[in-house]
């Protein structure tokens, strides 16, 4: 990861409220908001246990978790409505201009899926995200282009609902 | 997942791909903008896939640029796993929305990287437009807002404008001519008589999210015989310009 995203990372988190060093009862400081960013980007980055990072970054397992799951919210929250947000009307002229001089015009992205796997998926929810391989799972489906920059994206549930067998009401019953 | 998934919800309603844009195949225009899609998905207009049985030259070299150029989102599988580890592993969150969230933390922590690194066109505008649209939500929330920030946003608007005209010809068209029947209309050819065309079918023209319309958009972008036009049309574009499109590949 860049050095600027990381910064702006910390320009993000390090005032937040659970974020930033405090003091406890006893006149010590507890941990640094880079510490606690640092362990969160760690298990997001890596793929790491919550307890991996604890030498790293002097941080129990707990902490961690809770950096993670925080860290999440906080950016889909400050950054969904901006950063994937519809193209305008000017972007979308220039990915269709670039799309143009390779040879398709009018195309305006490049759609792909994959899936990832859930491992503690719920017991009842098993039946709804059972996917060809016996195993549970979502898929991720992107819109991205030339730049693979993602303009949008959407994840769902796996099965044959890519294909015209999904059920949806007929035509002739609405018209 | 396709069919439940925004972008296609947002079809459905007639919402998403533009209709203000047009560009020419083939000496025949069309409005409705496609994306280039991979085998696994339905044989809509909105869809454009490599041909199943490529059975003349034009089409063969179709499905090899087709691929070509959509490798890109092969390659962001790639780079976004690698990036974002935790992609790559077995989930082993409990909640059904930690999964999503997760996901598109990866989607814009990945998208803030390409921003980043990469230095050209596109992470450039696209942070300008953010500032933009802070700026204007500011302008927006202010009761009076000061001669000095309009100024701002009007020299902002004419730098994007002196931006948005480069020099060389433009491949598609933003809001001209008279528009067709129907939501995205047919492809029609280049010198087609629209008038005529609209006035005979003038009932067609339903208002913006009434059920005829939104049905007529369904219709037109699940249209498989457009699909098959479609292609058939890209493979002619690409066949008539084969040196200059290939020489990337060669």
């Amino acid at each position: 990861m860049p050095r600027v995203v990381f910064m702006r990372l910390y320009a993000a988190v390090h005032d937040e409220p659970w974020w930033r060093r405090s003091v406890n009862a006893t006149g010590r400081l507890q941990s640094h908001s880079i510490q606690k960013l640092a362990a969160g980007l760690r298990v997001l980055g890596y793929g790491e246990f919550y307890d991996r990072a604890g030498e790293y970054c002097r941080l129990s397992r707990l902490t961690i978790a809770e950096a993670t799951r925080r860290l999440t919210r906080l950016v889909v929250d400050k950054w969904k409505q901006t950063s994937l947000r519809r193209a305008t009307d000017e972007e979308l002229k220039h990915i269709l201009s670039r799309n143009a001089t390779r040879g398709m015009p009018g195309c305006i992205g490049f759609i792909a899926c994959t899936h990832w796997q859930w491992l503690k998926c719920p017991k009842d929810l098993d039946g709804q995200y059972h996917d060809r391989k016996d195993e549970s799972s979502v898929v991720i489906g992107s819109v991205c282009d030339e730049d693979i920059y993602i303009w949008h994206f959407s994840m769902g549930r796996p099965g044959a609902t890519t294909t015209r067998t999904c059920w949806r009401p007929p035509r002739s019953f609405w018209t | 997942m396709l069919a439940s998934s925004p972008l296609i919800l947002d079809v459905n309603a007639g919402l998403c791909p533009p209709q203000n844009i047009k560009y020419t195949l083939n000496g025949r225009t069309r409005r409705l903008l496609f994306y280039a899609a991979d085998q696994g998905h339905p044989r809509y207009a909105l869809f454009a896939m490599p041909h199943p049985k490529p059975y003349t030259p034009k089409l063969l070299v179709y499905n090899g640029l087709q691929e070509a150029v959509r490798k890109d989102a092969e390659r962001l599988y790639a780079v976004m796993p690698s990036r974002f580890n935790i992609v790559l592993r077995p989930a082993c969150f409990t909640t059904v929305s930690r999964m999503p969230d997760t996901g598109t933390y990866v989607d814009i922590v990945h998208n803030m990287a390409i921003e980043c690194t990469r230095g050209g066109f596109m992470a450039q505008r696209r942070m300008q437009g953010d500032a933009d649209l802070r700026d204007g939500v500011e302008e927006m929330d202010g009761d009076e807002p000061s001669n000095v920030a309009s100024g701002e946003w009007a020299r902002n608007e004419a730098t994007r404008g002196q931006r948005a005209s480069p020099n060389r010809e433009a491949a598609v068209y933003l809001n001209d001519g008279p528009r067709h029947p129907g939501v995205w209309g047919p492809a029609v050819a280049e010198n087609a008589d629209l008038g005529r065309g609209r006035a005979a079918s003038f009932e067609q023209d339903a208002p913006v999210r009434y059920l005829r319309y939104t049905d007529g958009a369904d219709c037109e972008a699940k249209d498989t015989s457009a699909h098959w036009a479609l292609l058939q049309d890209l493979s002619e574009h690409i066949f008539a310009d084969l040196g200059r499109l290939l020489l990337p590949y060669c």
